[in-house]
């Protein structure tokens, strides 16, 4: 059921997509969401798993309300907590505003689960920064 | 069944009265109530003789031994009825809580978690702030009691990078972060007032005459600022040797205090 679940939201946000890039470069995997303006940068350092971090990216982009990966069962982790560890992921939202400074940058610690899918995320930080120039 | 003794019905209270005398007699001699037994044999044989007891009689008899045996169980066996029922209705509700309702049942264990991670002073990730300043590289966090030291063991002196000192107690730093991104590297404040942010990006950007454009220029501490604003919140940009330094604040007075406490690190 779960299985199903990820699989047609992926296939919703695939389709609500222009592209996706997993631009890859030496340390930084970014996510570009072209339709919704938004860029998702991943420190490699701090993430190894490409397939994880599609799902944080799309979590940050859509929010829980549209992926939904919340554990349903009872768990280990439902019982004792979470074996949690922070990361911290960039999100750039573009054109926000009208005149430059017109990106908001977020720096969002992310809490990640290494015995089941938990996430979560905190904006530690919010700026507005000079990205794209005033229209 | 216990009978009841205001519409009395001879044949069931005979039968109660058998099954009270077999249920104490089938007890061992020191827990048996043979003052109940005896009392539920003389109501038997009274009803046995008819017409030996008028309705008001046997209705003081039965009242009688439902007495007794409440005073011999403690609990009347209505009230005990009720307490089994009682425990069972919370039995099932924790089940129900537990196993049934997973999905509502999950939905308010984050916040207790949460709530027992508060109680017991566990900080959710591996960061717990006491006094000082945590700083987290790549996801390893260290505590450094002050910005000179931080900067100085993390080895970011001599950068010429400036960082605000003295703020006020309110506004403190917290916390700062690098994050790296494919062309350099961004310090991240955090401040005490989660109504401020900092970052200081290693690079100028190229479209800096479009802030110059729509900004209002401002010269604090011998660095050239440009403040705007749009619903509510104020954002600065100000650029000093090879580094850009963005401040978003919900009040400009916020933006003028960071500016003013800006100095070189060395």
């Amino acid at each position: 059921m779960k299985i199903i679940r990820i699989t047609l939201c992926v296939l919703l946000c695939a389709g609500m997509l222009v592209n996706i890039n997993g631009a890859d470069s030496d340390n930084v995997v970014i996510f570009e969401y072209e339709n919704d303006n938004m860029t998702v940068i991943f420190d490699q350092t701090e993430f190894d798993d490409a397939e994880l971090c599609k799902i944080i990216a799309d979590y940050l982009v859509y929010g829980a309300g549209e992926y939904d990966i919340t554990p349903t069962s009872i768990s280990w982790c439902w019982l004792f907590g979470h074996d949690i560890t922070t990361s911290t992921v960039t999100t750039i939202t573009h054109k926000v505003r009208s005149t430059s400074p017109r990106c908001l940058r977020e720096i969002h610690n992310v809490d990640t689960c290494s015995k089941c899918d938990y996430l979560d995320d905190e904006v530690v930080s919010s700026v507005y920064i000079v990205c794209h120039p005033n229209d | 069944m216990i009978p009841d003794s205001n519409h009395l019905n001879e044949e069931l209270i005979a039968r109660w009265l058998v099954e009270i005398i077999h249920r104490e007699i089938s007890k061992p001699d020191d827990e048996a109530d043979m003052e109940l037994v005896e009392e539920c044999e003389k109501t038997l044989l009274s009803l046995s003789i008819s017409a030996s007891l008028s309705d008001d009689e046997l209705r003081e008899r039965v009242k009688k031994i439902i007495g007794k045996k409440k005073d011999q169980n403690g609990l009347h066996d209505v009230e005990r009825f009720r307490l089994i029922r009682r425990v069972a209705a919370i039995v099932v509700c924790v089940v129900v809580a537990l196993f049934g309702s997973v999905m509502t049942a999950y939905a308010f264990v984050p916040s207790f978690q949460t709530f027992v991670r508060e109680v017991l002073n566990i900080d959710s990730g591996s960061v717990v702030e006491i006094d000082g300043i945590t700083y987290i590289n790549n996801g390893e966090a260290t505590i450094y009691s002050s910005l000179e030291e931080l900067l100085e063991v993390e080895g970011l002196t001599g950068l010429n990078i400036m960082f605000p000192n003295n703020l006020p107690q309110e506004m403190m730093i917290s916390r700062l972060e690098t994050v790296y991104y494919e062309n350099g590297v961004t310090i991240v404040i955090i401040f005490a007032d989660k109504g401020v942010s900092m970052n200081i990006d290693n690079e100028m950007p190229i479209e800096i005459g479009d802030v110059i454009d729509s900004s209002k220029e401002v010269q604090i501490n011998g660095i050239l600022s440009y403040i705007s604003e749009a619903d509510g919140i104020y954002s600065s940009v100000s650029v000093h040797g090879t580094y850009t330094y963005y401040i978003t604040a919900d009040a400009e007075d916020k933006i003028i205090t960071i500016l003013e406490s800006m100095n070189l690190e060395d």
